[in-house]
């Protein structure tokens, strides 16, 4: 095994432009994995936040909207850049929509 | 000819491992994408349709007549859908379905069922109970 562990072995150059290509699409793809968990980890931290909101107030960075007949319905739209490992200079934007009822003037 | 397929088969020829890695990687690498592009577009669907139908039942029930009931319900669908885009609403369409246990809807103790149906594939419902002391 230390043998093996030992031996010198050269390299070639076309095994690094294929490896290259590959490693750089792997990245690719775990960025986007990485990317999707962010996104849904902010849909259901934003919608907590909003539904805690609606039910004992606080919080100013929603849009409350009057719901006919009383009461109000809550929205927030963030919209936060995705933290990248490659960076293309062009920024991600996630959209995070969350909405709520609140129904204190109603009842 | 046939002798020549079997020494064709019985040639021995050294692999070449990053051919090997190559023809591994590329497709299982594209299939992998595409799954989780596709679990990504699902869980969202998932979540926004769950949370929408439990908001939409939510002003239903608390509509303080049956008039405005179903008003209030459609209200909380259409502000969600006026946060997105054109390409997504047609993507996507949003739809709401109310049905009740008992007829009259909107009545003291009646189970109000909101489903949303989002696209062609996602349905999500939530259910609640009109106030007894209404």
């Amino acid at each position: 095994m230390r043998k093996l562990l030992l031996a010198k072995n050269a390299g070639s150059v076309e095994s690094f432009l294929t490896i290259a290509p590959q490693v750089f699409i792997f990245l690719i793809m775990f960025q986007l994995v990485f990317i999707q968990f962010n996104l849904m980890r902010d849909t259901h931290i934003y919608q907590s936040e909003l539904t805690k909101n609606a039910i004992s107030g606080g919080g100013k960075n929603y849009a409350r909207y009057p719901l006919i007949g009383g009461g109000s319905v809550l929205l927030l739209e963030n919209r936060t850049a995705a933290i990248k490992f490659i960076d293309f200079t062009q920024p991600a934007i996630m959209k995070v929509v969350s909405i709520a009822v609140d129904e204190n003037d109603s009842n | 000819m046939k002798m020549i397929v079997i020494k064709v088969l019985k040639y021995r020829n050294c692999g070449s491992a990053i051919a090997e890695f190559l023809v591994f990687t590329l497709p299982f690498f594209t299939a992998f994408l595409v799954l989780i592009t596709a679990v990504q577009s699902k869980s969202i669907a998932i979540a926004e349709s769950k949370n929408l139908a439990r908001q939409a039942v939510r002003a239903y029930v608390t509509s303080p007549n049956s008039e405005l009931a179903s008003m209030r319900a459609y209200q909380v669908v259409d502000l969600f859908k006026s946060t997105l885009s054109p390409t997504a609403i047609s993507n996507r369409d949003i739809k709401l379905i109310i049905s009740c246990s008992n007829t009259p809807c909107f009545s003291r103790g009646n189970k109000v069922t909101a489903t949303i149906k989002v696209g062609s594939n996602q349905s999500a419902s939530a259910s609640e109970f009109v106030d007894l002391w209404r």
